[in-house]
């Protein structure tokens, strides 16, 4: 499964949820959906929006876990 | 000019007057037989109590087929459409259809006119079916849009 770390970057630059949720124009609600891992999609210019605003590559945020409980190997 | 508010005021007021011939037609199916099937065509005994279960299970079939239609009619009110609910009535609609329809199959070796009303009800169901398997299907789009970021 894919494991979104927004979290952890958030706290190496040191900003709130509520700052980068309104700094990339996204609602706080969508922003916990994608902390929680509960996302199924990310469009491009959300993570191109995060990583601007994080100062950060994309492989920051997300990064790959085998695990056989994803959802995507169920079916 | 077509009203979505009106329409879903007729649809319910359709399924209210549905389900009250319904149980009109509980009430008084023994005049209904007597009326349209005749004294001399039920004297075998077996042929008659086939027949009043077999309409009485309808009967109850199709109230709870108005009742799931009503708590349809009643999300979509509420602007709650693409919901796995919905799809759960719609599943439970179809296999009200089928049950109808094993009713009335079981019915035809008395009464071989039911192999019809049967096959309708078969039909019906499947229909149901097909499009419980869409709103399904456009359940999971939804939410994988809403899940999109």
């Amino acid at each position: 499964m894919i494991v979104v770390n927004v979290d952890v970057m958030l706290a190496k630059r040191k900003m709130s949820s509520g700052e980068l949720a309104q700094r990339i124009g996204i609602t706080q609600a969508n922003l916990s959906i994608l902390k929680t891992n509960k996302a199924k999609a990310i469009r491009f210019s959300t993570l191109e929006a995060i990583c601007r605003e994080l100062k950060c590559q994309p492989g920051d945020i997300l990064e790959f876990c085998e695990d056989e409980d994803s959802p995507f190997n169920r079916d | 000019m077509y009203d979505k508010y009106k329409s879903s005021i007729v649809s319910i007021i359709a399924t209210f007057i549905f389900a009250a011939l319904v149980i009109a037609g509980c009430v008084l199916l023994p005049f209904l037989i007597k009326i349209y099937m005749g004294d001399a065509y039920l004297t075998d005994i077996g042929r008659k109590i086939a027949l009043y279960i077999c309409l009485y299970i309808c009967g109850a079939f199709s109230l709870l087929i108005s009742y799931l239609l009503l708590r349809l009619l009643f999300n979509i009110r509420k602007n709650v459409v693409f919901d796995r609910a919905n799809v759960k009535y719609a599943r439970y609609i179809s296999w009200c259809c089928f049950a109808v329809c094993a009713a009335f199959f079981a019915l035809g070796f008395f009464v071989t006119f039911s192999f019809v009303i049967s096959f309708a009800a078969a039909f019906i169901g499947l229909i149901v079916r097909v499009s419980k398997n869409l709103l399904n299907e456009a359940v999971d789009i939804k939410e994988e849009n809403d899940l999109t970021v």
